[in-house]
């Protein structure tokens, strides 16, 4: 069954990607007719689209000549990494805490299932965006869990506002390999229901990956 | 341009606010021009208001009719509530973790400050709304710890929308003096430099909303 999307929807997508992307200059101020014309759309459309983007965070809206996407700066990187802390680590405490309910064994055994495809990347060369779709759904995979839709949500908005800042050095081999060391440490804690530790265990791989992005930034 | 979005702030900020106050009837059908006219404003930027409200989820609009204060169902004040403990739990456990500092002090004596106020507003019989004032202060001041805007804004919204459930949650008796209770005993937790408990004291606390909230 096909969903027709609006064509605020579409403008919005269209826009989150060339944003998430870096497709668009930092330095541009946009205007909605250029989108609007691009996209072969209205304005009304498009301007909508900009004024969620907007409240996300990813752009400001110049009054009466357009759009400037919004720079991430250090303090900034620091305050998503922050958040993704605080809302991961209570997601992995919550799944630990529930580790032996029905739902509990299906997400531990999801879990495992997704450890081993990344193991197995490991071994592989060119996989990049193999590893970048697993090790989201790794982490998507612990906060569906809590059911939250607003965690969810908020959780979509930073790390894309994080993969602006562009996530090359996380796809080096070595850094690969301590993802996987990170990731099978908050499983193991989840797993054997070590509330304390499954959120420690985010907290440490939240601080590792930041560790990256400030040396990436420089 | 900057006319029409300061038009459209200006819509925003009070609808908002009759909305949190609890201003609005769950069942009316409101219109854009009713409060156009109400402010003596153009439709636009009210609609613009309205559009904002109802993406973050205050209201919802009814096509062809306008639009109406927003349903909340038990599951959306569980949201809030764990949304609420992710974000205070977090500055709590970073709030222990820095005991020994001077911000660390400055915020065990800020907290400790609020508990007096509460232990004498409990003494003398106020109000709840007196009370609830020093129980937002006193959860504003962890969450302000980790100087982290982002967290203070969701802080913010989250404590609007439980408002806005026209939860009069100290109105029922006998939590005043819990909420107290609990308020003494994150405090402690962080001035032990404790992060479990800290976190466990501020889960606790928070999830007593909940119970609170069901009785409603």
């Amino acid at each position: 069954m096909f969903v027709k999307s609006t064509f605020k929807e579409q403008a919005y997508e269209y826009l989150l990607n060339l944003i998430v992307n870096n497709q668009l200059d930092i330095s541009q101020v946009y205007s909605e007719r250029y989108f609007a014309e691009k996209m072969g759309i209205s304005r009304t459309p498009v301007r909508e689209a900009m004024l969620q983007l907007q409240r996300e965070g990813y752009i400001q809206i110049q009054s009466n000549k357009g759009i400037k996407v919004k720079e991430i700066s250090e303090n900034e990187v620091h305050q998503i990494l922050q958040m993704r802390i605080a809302i991961e680590g209570f997601c992995a405490l919550y799944a630990a805490e529930n580790n032996e309910t029905e739902k509990g064994i299906v997400l531990c055994r999801k879990v495992t299932d997704l450890l081993n495809i990344e193991k197995s990347l490991l071994d592989k060369e060119s996989i990049q965006e193999e590893f970048i779709k697993n090790d989201l759904e790794f982490h998507m995979a612990l906060i569906e869990f809590s059911g939250n839709d607003i965690m969810k949500e908020s959780i979509v908005n930073l790390r894309n506002q994080i993969s602006r800042i562009g996530l090359q050095s996380f796809y080096k081999k070595d850094r690969m390999a301590q993802t996987h060391k990170e990731h099978m440490k908050i499983a193991s804690a989840v797993k054997c229901g070590n509330a304390k530790e499954a959120y420690l265990s985010i907290k440490e791989h939240l601080t590792s990956c930041e560790e990256i992005l400030k040396t990436q930034k420089n | 341009m900057i006319e029409r979005i300061t038009l459209k702030m200006q819509a925003y900020n009070y609808l908002k606010k009759q909305i949190i106050e609890g201003k609005l009837k769950a069942d009316e059908i409101y219109t854009e021009q009713g409060f156009a006219e109400m402010l003596n404003i153009s439709r636009t930027p009210v609609r613009e208001a309205v559009l904002q409200l109802a993406h973050e989820d205050f209201v919802t609009i009814k096509p062809n009719k306008g639009f109406m204060l927003r349903d909340y169902s038990a599951k959306d004040i569980d949201e809030y509530i764990q949304v609420r403990t992710a974000i205070e739990g977090f500055c709590g456990m970073y709030a222990a973790d820095t005991s020994g500092s001077q911000k660390w002090r400055d915020l065990v004596q800020t907290l400790e400050t609020y508990l007096e106020q509460e232990k004498d507003i409990i003494e003398r019989g106020g109000t709840s709304q007196e009370f609830m004032k020093k129980d937002f202060d006193f959860h504003l001041a962890i969450v302000s710890y980790s100087n982290n805007s982002q967290m203070l804004n969701i802080f913010n919204d989250m404590r609007n929308r439980i408002d806005c459930i026209g939860v009069k949650t100290f109105s029922i008796g006998g939590t005043i003096t819990n909420a107290y209770k609990e308020h003494i005993k994150i405090v402690k937790a962080i001035k032990n430099g404790n992060r479990a408990d800290t976190y466990d004291a501020l889960e606790a606390h928070l999830d007593k909303y909940r119970e609170v909230l069901d009785k409603i």
